[in-house]
């Protein structure tokens, strides 16, 4: 499918299909969207699969979806390449974002503040300078025309 | 063309064509890449675009006052500094992204994670057309002179610069790691 078309593209959040999403599906989308761009090629990132079924042990305040992925940025003592690696993560959850809906699958993202609890951190294994950027559910859904509003009012530009 | 054959073989870009990128098709860019974004988000986040020569030229100065304020930017010669600023002045085109960034923690993750989201939309969207874009965020463009010239307040947050224009060459894919390398499965069985 063409950008463009994905783009006007959106699924209807909560309501996942109750069908599992196979992890060998979402690693597939995965290596096509590792190809966001990232400064000085660092790749700051890794990936953590939830089963569904697991969810609520993994994240017991979250709420349910047929699968969760975590995904984790590095965190450097350098606060600006910190930045900048988030930044590149970020590119890389929008390409998962296309990626999905092409295949029906909708993602919708987590970034609340207990994503950053030490708790959290322990049980899913996040290590010494890195964080959550985070939390992506994920479903098949019901993909469907977002409703063109006219957004692009809302879209402030000026001239330099 | 597929998103996934746009996601791969996208490529930032260093060398621009000689051709004036028209300001209708920026716009209509930045609309299309705008469509899946949060329309509350959008808000959160301004655009200042510099394509006429004359906002070329006060920009890449602004950018070059910028890196002579800097403890690296000092000890770099005035040449190489002007030819620095001769070289982004002469880009077809230049984006300024700036989000606000004031809220709570949670509020500054969001607003910084949805221009990213809006910069890689329109990153692709761009490709599609021929235009190569350059995602700068130097550290030597985060000074207070720079954005004191841009207007940007300390209640916002600089995402970066891209540069942009129809593309004269296009780098060779670097490799990377695959996502396998960097996937586990929790619990680890």
């Amino acid at each position: 499918m063409s950008i463009t078309s994905l783009l006007g593209k959106s699924c209807r959040p909560g309501r996942f299909e109750q069908k599992e999403v196979e992890p060998e599906l979402i690693l597939k989308l995965l290596e096509t969207a590792v190809w966001a761009p990232n400064d000085g090629l660092r790749e700051p990132w890794r990936f953590l699969f939830v089963e569904g079924e697991k969810g609520r042990e993994a994240m017991p305040l979250h709420r349910e979806a047929p699968a969760h992925l975590v995904v984790i940025a590095d965190a450097v003592d350098d606060m600006h390449k910190q930045e900048e690696d988030l930044a590149a993560v970020f590119c890389l959850i929008q390409n998962m974002r296309l990626l999905g809906l092409e295949q029906n699958i909708g993602m919708l993202i987590c970034m609340d503040d207990w994503i950053h609890d030490s708790s959290l951190r322990q049980r899913l294994g996040i290590r010494d300078h890195e964080r959550i950027a985070a939390i992506l559910d994920i479903g098949y859904a019901e993909i469907g025309d977002t409703t063109k509003e006219i957004h692009t009012s809302r879209l402030r530009i000026s001239e330099c | 063309m597929s998103v996934e054959s746009i996601i791969k073989e996208r490529r930032s870009i260093r060398k621009f064509a000689d051709q004036a990128v028209p300001d209708h098709l920026m716009q209509e860019l930045f609309n299309r890449a705008a469509v899946s974004c949060d329309p509350q988000m959008l808000q959160s986040m301004r655009l200042i675009i510099a394509l006429q020569n004359e906002s070329k030229n006060r920009l890449s100065h602004y950018m070059l006052d910028s890196f002579t304020a800097t403890r690296m930017g000092k000890l770099i010669p005035r040449s190489v500094k002007e030819t620095m600023a001769k070289f982004f002045s002469e880009v077809p085109g230049l984006l300024v992204i700036v989000v606000d960034d004031h809220d709570s923690q949670q509020q500054k993750d969001m607003h910084y994670a949805n221009a990213c989201f809006f910069l890689q939309n329109l990153q692709l969207l761009a490709w599609e057309k021929g235009i190569g874009m350059f995602w700068r965020s130097d550290e030597m463009l985060y000074t207070k002179p720079f954005f004191e010239q841009l207007g940007i307040s300390d209640r916002e947050r600089l995402v970066g610069i891209l540069l942009f224009g129809f593309i004269e060459k296009t780098p060779r894919p670097r490799k990377r790691t695959p996502a396998s390398k960097k996937w586990l499965h929790w619990p680890q069985i």
